[in-house]
């Protein structure tokens, strides 16, 4: 597969200085099963400042493409070949390829450079620490300051994340803190070493509403005032249309159309995302019948032929079936990988979506 | 509360309309602590809760974690017994019966007139047993075949009705899907034909097209078969879809009901309006202007005095909003309140 880089266009965003950017990732587990086909073939680039949001659903390789570009998968998954150049180290003065890069350079860039935000905070938090204690651990390190000025730092971090005053959270452990403090207190890490790119798996999804608009809230607000990025992978599609800049649509393993938020629910081109934005349940207005993208997932062990979304497609022909289909810029920085495009672009009206 | 509703209730003149009529239910959970569990305190869970469904009628029943909607579903369908109240069901044979009075054998017939589908499918089957077994059990237990040819005709009708195969039978739970299984737990519960549902957030465990096609399901099957659903979920943009009815829950306590449209499109208790506000729309377009609601959820176990959402209320409080819980009063016509300042 010969994938088209996303075309350089005047839009604003597109001026900004590329922060990391992922070409061709594939990545396969090796399982006693037999061997799941996980990424085919990932493209996207984070830009500086921006929220970009990978969105798809279980199974379509949101967390393996995180983890393929951090070293986390588990032993039986491989990176089969690709790169993942990551621009802003603060090791070393040139860009590196985060996929081949020795484990000891990962190592710095991870946790200092790159930071992680996971879904559920109460296991990420060590429950026989105090905060204070959690916090330290992720300053010292990372630069040369006194305990002092590290816990001076610490302080100044959790009145980022409005946990005010902070001494009457330093002393206390997770048990004590609600859901919505706890993932305060692990954005205040994630942050706590002035990091270039934040990745964050689903950091909302076990929060109730309000307190899940208010930590969103937070991110966005802090993603502005530390002129940093965050790659944010959800499934919850409200959540992304409040918060991201760019989106990018996964399924089975490829993302098959990035494009702005405002054009990626108002102008979708791939039929996928198309029929995943009719399925959502809408409080504008109640419907009898919610549409739905027929069909099921497939089954990576033995993917299906060509496009991977074929065989669920309602625009499929024998071309869908043989070859994959390439990149196509369809607007300024909106790409598909879809031959049919233009026919969906032809039949889909706002008033469906 | 108890008698507004209720006079409320007799001047309906659809009351025959009525399937379950819940009226003061309470559920307290007692936690023990100290020397011997001397001290003891009590979580008001569901306090004081009425409210009655119709017919054909889907309430929805939305809230946060904690604030007792899985407990009130549960004691409803007397998983959990209730501390006090009352909650009569008309069955499809007209025959009323107070379910928190009930005996076994009355039990069986409320078993078979109200059944539950769970959160996690996952979970809720048994993974040694076949799905014939699965499906059929309702009627082992609650004797309602002769045969095991009678079972397994009625067992069929059941896996046909949410689009499954008769060769699924055989089958255990770890072959299907997600939504698979979760279309066996409707069948389970659809198989001894009840007149009510109780759905525990039964696709928060689902991706969005696999829930747009089971929600599409419970539709298809509520008209079928002319059913009554309390659906229970977190996820409001659902919640509205399926309901006629919306029921909105503060630590335990009731604070808004009625007609879903009137409660979307126009909340107005200061916590309904907060909650809605949260809400992420998916449209970029539509950017949320939150109310927000200072701290955090009080402890059930220490509710504030008087309105129990007071600690967190945006409006200027009152005397009676500090010393009174406010009773639910009807605003307007199927708008139900209980907020002192609205009237």
């Amino acid at each position: 597969m010969k994938a088209v880089e996303e075309k350089k266009t005047s839009t604003e965003r597109d001026k900004k200085e590329t922060i990391l950017s992922v070409r061709n990732l594939v990545t396969k587990f090796y399982t006693e099963e037999g061997v799941v086909e996980a990424l085919e073939g990932i493209n996207f680039e984070v830009k500086k400042g921006e929220i970009y949001s990978l969105v798809g659903e279980t199974g379509c390789g949101k967390s393996v493409t995180v983890k393929s570009i951090l070293g986390l998968l588990e032993r039986t998954g491989k990176v089969e070949s690709g790169e993942a150049i990551f621009y802003r180290s603060s090791t070393l003065d040139r860009p590196v390829d985060l996929l081949s890069i020795k484990e000891s350079r990962i190592r710095k860039i991870r946790g200092k450079d790159i930071t992680y935000i996971p879904q559920d905070p109460s296991s990420s938090l060590n429950p026989v620490y105090t905060i204070k204690n959690q916090l330290l651990e992720i300053i010292r390190p990372h630069s040369d300051i006194s305990k002092k000025e590290a816990l001076e730092k610490a302080k100044e971090l959790l009145e980022e994340v409005d946990l005010a005053p902070p001494e009457n959270y330093l002393s206390k452990y997770p048990f004590q803190l609600s859901g919505g403090q706890k993932q305060r207190i692990i954005i205040a890490m994630a942050l706590a070493t002035e990091p270039s790119l934040i990745i964050a798996d689903e950091p909302s999804t076990a929060l109730d509403v309000t307190v899940e608009a208010k930590v969103l809230d937070l991110m966005e607000e802090l993603i502005a005032s530390h002129d940093t990025s965050l790659i944010l992978i959800t499934h919850n599609l409200g959540v992304v249309a409040q918060i991201s800049d760019r989106i990018g649509i996964m399924y089975a393993g490829r993302v098959i159309e990035v494009a702005s938020t405002e054009n990626i629910f108002y102008k979708p081109y791939h039929p996928y995302t198309f029929g995943l934005l009719k399925s959502v349940p809408s409080i504008k207005k109640r419907e009898k019948e919610l549409d739905f993208v027929k069909g099921l997932v497939p089954d990576l062990y033995d993917p299906p032929s060509g496009c991977r979304f074929h065989p669920r497609c309602e625009y499929q022909t024998d071309v869908c079936k043989e070859k994959k289909p390439p990149y196509e810029e369809v607007e300024p920085g909106h790409n598909v990988a879809c031959y049919y495009s233009k026919e969906v672009k032809k039949d889909r009206r706002e008033e469906d979506l | 509360m108890s008698k507004t509703l209720s006079n409320h209730m007799k001047m309906k003149k659809d009351q025959e309309n009525i399937r379950l009529s819940v009226k003061n239910l309470k559920k307290y959970f007692k936690e023990t602590s100290g020397f011997m569990g001397r001290n003891v305190e009590l979580v008001k869970a569901v306090d004081d809760v009425s409210f009655s469904l119709g017919k054909n009628e889907t309430i929805g029943v939305v809230g946060e974690s904690g604030c007792g909607k899985t407990t009130l579903g549960k004691t409803v369908m007397r998983i959990l017994e209730p501390t006090s109240g009352k909650i009569l069901l008309n069955t499809r044979e007209n025959e009323t019966i107070d379910i928190v009075e009930a005996e076994k054998e009355q039990m069986k017939k409320v078993r078979k007139e109200m059944q539950m589908v769970f959160q996690d499918p996952k979970s809720s089957l048994n993974p040694r047993m076949s799905i014939k077994d699965i499906v059929g059990e309702p009627f082992d237990i609650l004797n309602l075949v002769e045969s095991k040819k009678e079972k397994e005709g009625k067992v069929l009708d059941a896996l046909e009705r949410v689009g499954l195969k008769p060769e699924h039978m055989e089958r255990y739970p770890h072959e299907f899907s997600g939504g698979q299984k979760q279309r066996i737990g409707i069948a389970r519960a659809l198989a001894v034909n009840p007149s009510i549902l109780l759905l525990d957030e039964p696709t928060s465990a689902l991706d969005v097209s696999v829930q747009a096609k089971i929600l599409n399901l419970l539709n298809k099957i509520k008209r079928d078969l002319k059913l009554s659903f309390i659906f229970i979920s977190h996820d409001l943009g659902v919640v509205y879809h399926m309901s006629e009815k919306i029921m909105v829950m503060y630590l335990g306590k009731v604070v808004e009901f009625g007609d879903s449209e009137k409660i979307y499109h126009n909340p107005q208790h200061p916590y309904t309006k907060s909650l809605f506000s949260s809400l992420p729309v998916p449209d970029p377009r539509e950017k949320r202007k939150r109310i927000e609601i200072d701290g955090d959820l009080p402890s059930p176990k220490n509710p504030p005095e008087g309105c129990r959402f007071n600690t967190r209320c945006f409006e200027e409080l009152n005397e009676e909003c500090k010393k009174r819980i406010p009773p639910l009063r009807e605003i307007q016509d199927g708008h139900w309140v209980a907020c002192p300042q609205k009237r």
